[in-house]
């Protein structure tokens, strides 16, 4: 694939805490990262930043990256839970940012960029994945590792 | 175009689907009032959102989530999830006797289904079988059911006798119970809340108790969660029914099954014959509280079995019942567990292995481990350190 030809990138939390680790340990992943992110290439949805503070609160701030991180117009987060609802647990407990992600590239995508999710959750236990989801929106799907190699960035993210 | 005028009327409000919050709001036990309050909003604000007139905010809706533990994801969804929530088996127990299931016991009860259904899985996906465990008819006898699963459970008596403290009984009980399969959760659900609730799955069948509760009175509810397992009879279970009480078939059934286990009937005679206890002569309550410390049980599991055995006369049960002892656990000085610490003692050690492993082959990312954890990243690392060293 041309280096350009996905516009967005959107990313679930874990693969952002990903690359964010990565990028401590490879300068290549974090230039990347900070490249990508202040032209508004990779995307978050503000619910991955909220989710970000718990799961990961020994990050240091590195929130003026996704400073105004978007909050995705209602009508698409309508579609995901139309069509992929099954997506998230209504009996989880705690919020859950993988809906949203999913609703902000439908957002992107019909703003015009061409979009793809980037993330880990590809196996599908009692509900359906990112990826799963993905498929049904018609979304393409990548890992976190996809994703840097299609930058040609070595590098094995830590798994968190 | 209408839409789009409810679009711009209702700009930077986020847009859900109110029948969702309302239902939403009665699975958590929240009544407007105490929701109202919670979200520091007027009572009509929310039967407005709930009606679909106005909506709340995004700052609002982060609210609504927390307060009422779900997902801000939900909201959206086009109708209510009929599936999810608890079931009518739970919610409309006989051994609730009417008690209201309140925000606590409920979101705990979520908790529990949600892990049962992950450890389901996880234990599946590594290749494990179904739990076998019955089933028993209610119909069947619970003393002589009791003391079969008993006999099988591989706890010697001896065993038990020798156990130090009740804390280390509950322990020696649940680690029997999960070696049968069974996932036993200990969770917080308050002096108000109910002793336990159980939940069959092939892979995970699960008991849940109390921990406001002693820990006696909690092996007690354990095994009452274990008949209920047997009988495949999910229920969430407030109150002691007394022997020969008629209004509570399966919870009578289920709190006969977990005496006889406890206290098997052989065992009773030649401890109660050590005390003087012979057949016919009026017991005073203090000697079944006596036998209850021997067997590291509640004077109510003792006083059940000293009536069937016919050492005591009926009434006994009434008066230990009565006088209460022992029911609530001790608040614990001192510094309360990590979190990591917690959810261990929270899930108990099978649940918690069961997802380690399916971490472990990848197939549950690091990520997923945080939700259902509900800890961060490095919590989970110390988490997977403490099971190794387990």
């Amino acid at each position: 694939m041309e280096p350009d030809r996905i516009e967005a990138w959107v990313l679930g939390t874990h693969p952002l805490i990903s690359l964010i680790k990565a990028g401590f340990k490879n300068v290549a992943v974090m230039q990347l990262v900070v490249k990508l992110a202040k032209k508004g290439r990779l995307a978050v949805p503000r619910q991955v930043v909220w989710k970000m503070g718990s799961v990961f609160p020994d990050l240091p701030k590195l929130g003026m990256l996704f400073k105004g991180a978007p909050m995705p117009d209602a009508r698409f987060m309508k579609q995901v839970m139309a069509d992929a609802g099954e997506i998230t647990d209504p009996d989880q407990v705690t919020d859950d940012p993988a809906p949203w992600v999913l609703a902000l590239a439908l957002h992107r995508r019909a703003e015009g960029d061409s979009v793809c999710v980037v993330s880990e959750d590809f196996v599908d236990r009692d509900g359906l994945s990112v990826a799963s989801a993905c498929g049904r929106l018609g979304l393409d799907w990548m890992r976190t590792r996809g994703f840097l190699e299609y930058y040609g960035v070595p590098n094995k993210p830590d798994a968190g | 175009m209408e839409a789009n005028l409810a679009a711009l009327k209702f700009k930077g409000k986020a847009l859900i689907n109110g029948a969702v919050l309302e239902w939403a709001r009665h699975e958590s036990g929240f009544s407007l009032e105490e929701l109202a309050d919670r979200m520091k909003v007027w009572e009509e604000d929310i039967l407005d959102w709930e009606a679909g007139e106005d909506y709340p905010t995004h700052a609002q809706l982060k609210a609504l989530a927390n307060s009422l533990s779900r997902p801000s994801a939900v909201f959206y969804l086009p109708e209510p999830p009929v599936q999810a929530g608890i079931p009518a088996s739970l919610r409309q127990a006989p051994g609730l006797a009417g008690h209201r299931l309140g925000p606590q016991e409920l979101k705990q009860i979520r908790r529990a289904r949600r892990m049962q259904k992950v450890a389901s899985w996880a234990l599946k996906d590594g290749g494990a079988e179904p739990v076998k465990l019955g089933p028993v008819d209610e119909g069947s006898d619970p003393f002589a059911v009791g003391g079969r699963e008993r006999r099988t459970s591989g706890v010697a008596m001896s065993h038990q006798l020798d156990w130090q403290d009740d804390y280390e009984a509950f322990r020696e009980w649940r680690a029997a119970l999960e070696d049968q399969g069974i996932l036993v959760f200990q969770l917080k659900m308050g002096r108000e809340g109910i002793r336990g609730f159980s939940l069959w799955d092939d892979y995970a069948p699960a008991a849940a108790v109390n921990t406001a509760y002693h820990p006696t009175a909690r092996i007690f509810t354990l095994l009452h969660g274990m008949g209920h397992l047997l009988t495949r009879s999910d229920a969430a279970c407030l109150l002691f029914p007394a022997p020969g009480d008629a209004d509570h078939g399966v919870d009578q059934w289920c709190e006969q099954f977990a005496a006889s286990y406890l206290v098997p009937e052989e065992d009773l005679r030649s401890e109660a014959a050590r005390l003087g206890v012979r057949k016919g002569r009026k017991l005073d309550r203090r000697v079944a509280e006596r036998l209850a410390g021997r067997f590291s049980v509640s004077a109510r599991a003792v006083a059940i079995q000293l009536e069937q055995t016919g050492l005591a006369e009926a009434g006994l049960y009434q008066s230990v019942n009565a006088a209460d002892m022992n029911l609530w656990n001790l608040v614990p000085g001192g510094k309360g567990p990590t979190r990591p610490e917690l959810r261990i003692i929270e899930f108990g050690p099978r649940s918690s292995k069961a997802l380690r492993s399916a971490a472990d082959r990848k197939r549950l990312s690091a990520h997923a481990l945080t939700d259902y954890l509900q800890m961060s990243i490095s919590e989970v690392v110390a988490w997977r350190r403490i099971l190794d060293g387990a």
